[in-house]
C-alpha cells in the first residue's frame, strides 16, 4: 500500500469539503455549540443553582463524554459521502480505473473525513476548555482543564472513535446508492455509545475513569481495524459500478 | 503487432449473457471502432478491457498483459487511458486540479504532468480556462478535460467510450481530430460509438457488435461485402402473372427491361430460391438467374449497419 496515493485522495476530498460551504458549517456547528453549549449549562448551575465544587466537577466529567459521542456522530455526515459521493458525481468509474487499489481508495477516504472531523472537534473541545475555565474557576478555585483525563479523552478516545465511525460509514457508503441511507445506517455506530452513556448516568459503568477510557478506545481501535479490513474485504468495484444507475 | 487480443471474451451478470464470445484484435496505431446499439455491451467490453470488471470467460491481452492475471491489472491500468461516457470530473475543483489529481492517481511524474495539462488544455482550447471550476463548463468543455484526464500520463492505449454523444458538431468535430492526432502520434485507440460518421471518419477497423461480434472489418470491405446485389432472372417471356408471382416475394426493388427481370431482395442467398419457384409456379420458363453486383454509389457504413443489424434480429 502506497500513503502517498491514500494522501493525494484525502487531500482531493479535503478541498472538495473546504469548497462546499453547507459541509464545512455543517461540521463546524454542532462542536462549536457543543463548546459553547455545554459551559452556558455549567454557568447556569453554578450561578442560578449555586450548585457545590463536587457537582461541578461531576458535570464536567460527564460533560467531557459529550466529545467522545460527537466524534462518532460527526463523521457520518462527510463520510456518508465518500464513496456514495463518487457515485453521484459520477467520478468513481474514472477513479477505479486508475492503478489504485482497494486499500489506498479505503484509506484515503478514511483520512479525507478524520483530520477536518478532528479538527473540528477539537476546535470544541478548546472552546469548551476555555468557557469552562472561566465559569467553573471562580467556583472550584483552580482550573478544572486541561487534565489527564480530558487529554485521554480529546487525545485517544476522540481519534478512535472517529477511525471506528468513519470505517463503520465508509463501508455502509460503498454498498449503497444514496448518501441518505448511508447516513442512517452509519447513525447505528452511535448506539453503543448511547448505551454506554445510559448505563453511566445509572452508575453502572464510570465514564468518569481513565482505565474505562483508555479500555472503551482499545475496543474502538480494535473494531477501527476489523472494520477496515471488512470493508476491504467487501469492497466490489464491479458491484459499486454494475449496481449504480 | 496486436495491442490488444481478444479470444472468446464473454460476461454474463447471472442469466443475461452481456458480451458472447468476442474476437479480434487492434494493431498498434490503429484506430478500432465498436459499433452498436444502446445495450449491445460496448461498455461492457471497455469495462473487462480495463479490467474494470471480470470476464466470465475467454481471454484479452492488452500489449504483453493479461487482463486474468489479477497481478498485472495495476500494470494494464498504468498503460491505459479512459473516456468514460459519463465525463465523471469533480465538478467543485477546476479543470486543472481535476488533471493535477489524475496525474498522481496514475503516477505519472510532475513535470510530464505539468506538460501534458498545458498541451492537452491548449490543444483543446481550454488553457484559459484551467482555474474555473468544471462545475461551471458546458458539456462540451467537461467532456475536452476527461479527455484530457485520460491522456495525462501518456498511456499507449486508449479507450473512447461515446466520446461525442451529446456533444454540438463544434466540440465533436475537436474531439475527432484529436482522435486522429493521436492516431498520427501511433497510440492504438478503441473507440466505442453508435456514431456511424464518426466511426467512418476516424477508424480504421469497425467491429459491429450485439452481444456478439457480427461483423469486423475495414469500412470499405464492410461496404464492399454490403453492397447491394441484384437478382437477374431471364425469362423466355414475361406477363403479369409472373410479376404479382415475384411481387408476392416484397422484393425491395424489381425493375423490368426485355424479358429480364432485375430483383433486389432483402438477403439475396436466401430469397432467391423462393423467387425462382414462384415464377415457375406462374409458368415462366427461366433461362437463366444471375447475381449482379450494384454500384457502390450510395451504400454507407449506415446502409451496411442496419442491413447488419436487421440480419442479426433475423
Amino acid at each position: 500500500m502506497r500513503l502517498w496515493k491514500s494522501w493525494a485522495l484525502a487531500r482531493k476530498d479535503m478541498k472538495i469539503l473546504r469548497r462546499r460551504k453547507s459541509l464545512v458549517g455543517g461540521l463546524l456547528v454542532i462542536p462549536v455549540l457543543l463548546g459553547i453549549g455545554l459551559p452556558a449549562i455549567l454557568e447556569y448551575v453554578i450561578t442560578k443553582k449555586g450548585a457545590q465544587s463536587s457537582v461541578v466537577v461531576d458535570l464536567l466529567g460527564a460533560f467531557a463524554y459529550f466529545f467522545v459521542l460527537l466524534s462518532v456522530v460527526l463523521p457520518l455526515y462527510i463520510s456518508s459521502y465518500s464513496i456514495v459521493g463518487e457515485k453521484l458525481e459520477r467520478s468513481i468509474e474514472p477513479l477505479l480505473a486508475t492503478p489504485t487499489s482497494d486499500e489506498e481508495i479505503l484509506l484515503g477516504k478514511y483520512i479525507g473525513v478524520f483530520i477536518p472531523v478532528l479538527i473540528a472537534i477539537w476546535l470544541g473541545t478548546a472552546i469548551f476548555m476555555i468557557m469552562a475555565d472561566a465559569f467553573s474557576s471562580a467556583s472550584l478555585g483552580y482550573y478544572y482543564y486541561p487534565n489527564q483525563s480530558f487529554g485521554i479523552i480529546v487525545l485517544i478516545a476522540v481519534p478512535l472513535a472517529c477511525l471506528y465511525a468513519i470505517s463503520f460509514s465508509v463501508f455502509v457508503s460503498a454498498k449503497v446508492n444514496s448518501a441518505q441511507t448511508a447516513y442512517q445506517l452509519g447513525v447505528l455506530t452511535a448506539v453503543p455509545f448511547f448505551i454506554l452513556y445510559v448505563l453511566g448516568e445509572l452508575g453502572i459503568v464510570s465514564l468518569v475513569s481513565d482505565l474505562n477510557i483508555l479500555i472503551i478506545s482499545a475496543a474502538l481501535l480494535v473494531m477501527a481495524v476489523v472494520m477496515f479490513f471488512i470493508s476491504r474485504a467487501t469492497f466490489k468495484r464491479e458491484e459499486i459500478l454494475t449496481s449504480w444507475k | 503487432m496486436p495491442m490488444i487480443e481478444v479470444s472468446g471474451l464473454t460476461k454474463k451478470f447471472g442469466q443475461i449473457t452481456a458480451v458472447d464470445s468476442l474476437t479480434f484484435s487492434v494493431d498498434e496505431g490503429e484506430v478500432f471502432g465498436l459499433l452498436g446499439p444502446n445495450g449491445a455491451g460496448k461498455t461492457t467490453t471497455v469495462r473487462m478491457l480495463c479490467c474494470l470488471i471480470s470476464r466470465t470467460s475467454g481471454t484479452a491481452k492488452l500489449g504483453d498483459l493479461d487482463i486474468s492475471h489479477r497481478s498485472e491489472t495495476m500494470k494494464i491500468r498504468k498503460m491505459i487511458g479512459i473516456v468514460h461516457d459519463n465525463v465523471g470530473l469533480y465538478e467543485t475543483l477546476t479543470a486543472y486540479e481535476n488533471l493535477e489529481f489524475y496525474g498522481q492517481m496514475y503516477e505519472a511524474p510532475r513535470d510530464l504532468v505539468k506538460g501534458n495539462i498545458k498541451e492537452y488544455l491548449e490543444m483543446l482550447d481550454l488553457w484559459d480556462q484551467r482555474d474555473r471550476r468544471v462545475v461551471s463548463f458546458s458539456k462540451g468543455m467537461k467532456q475536452k478535460v476527461a479527455v484530457a484526464r485520460a491522456l495525462i500520463h501518456d498511456p499507449q492505449i486508449l479507450f473512447f467510450d461515446e466520446p461525442t454523444a451529446n456533444l454540438d458538431p463544434e466540440a465533436s468535430k475537436v474531439i475527432r481530430d484529436l482522435i486522429l492526432k493521436l492516431k498520427g502520434e501511433g497510440r492504438t485507440i478503441f473507440l466505442n460509438t453508435h456514431n456511424l460518421d464518426e466511426a467512418q471518419r476516424t477508424c480504421d477497423r469497425i467491429g459491429i457488435l450485439k452481444t456478439k461480434l457480427i461483423a469486423v472489418d475495414t469500412t470499405k470491405n464492410l461496404e464492399n461485402a454490403f453492397a447491394r446485389k441484384v437478382t437477374a432472372i431471364v425469362l423466355a417471356s414475361l406477363n403479369d402473372s409472373i410479376l404479382n408471382a415475384v411481387e408476392s416475394r416484397n422484393p425491395k426493388r424489381v425493375t423490368v427491361e426485355g424479358n429480364t427481370i432485375r430483383i433486389e431482395l432483402e438477403d439475396p442467398d436466401r430469397d432467391t430460391p423462393s423467387v425462382v419457384s414462384a415464377i415457375s409456379g406462374a409458368g415462366g420458363q427461366i433461362k437463366s438467374v444471375k447475381e449482379e453486383g450494384v454500384s457502390l454509389e450510395g451504400v454507407s457504413l449506415e446502409d451496411v449497419y442496419l442491413s447488419i443489424m436487421r440480419r442479426g434480429q433475423n
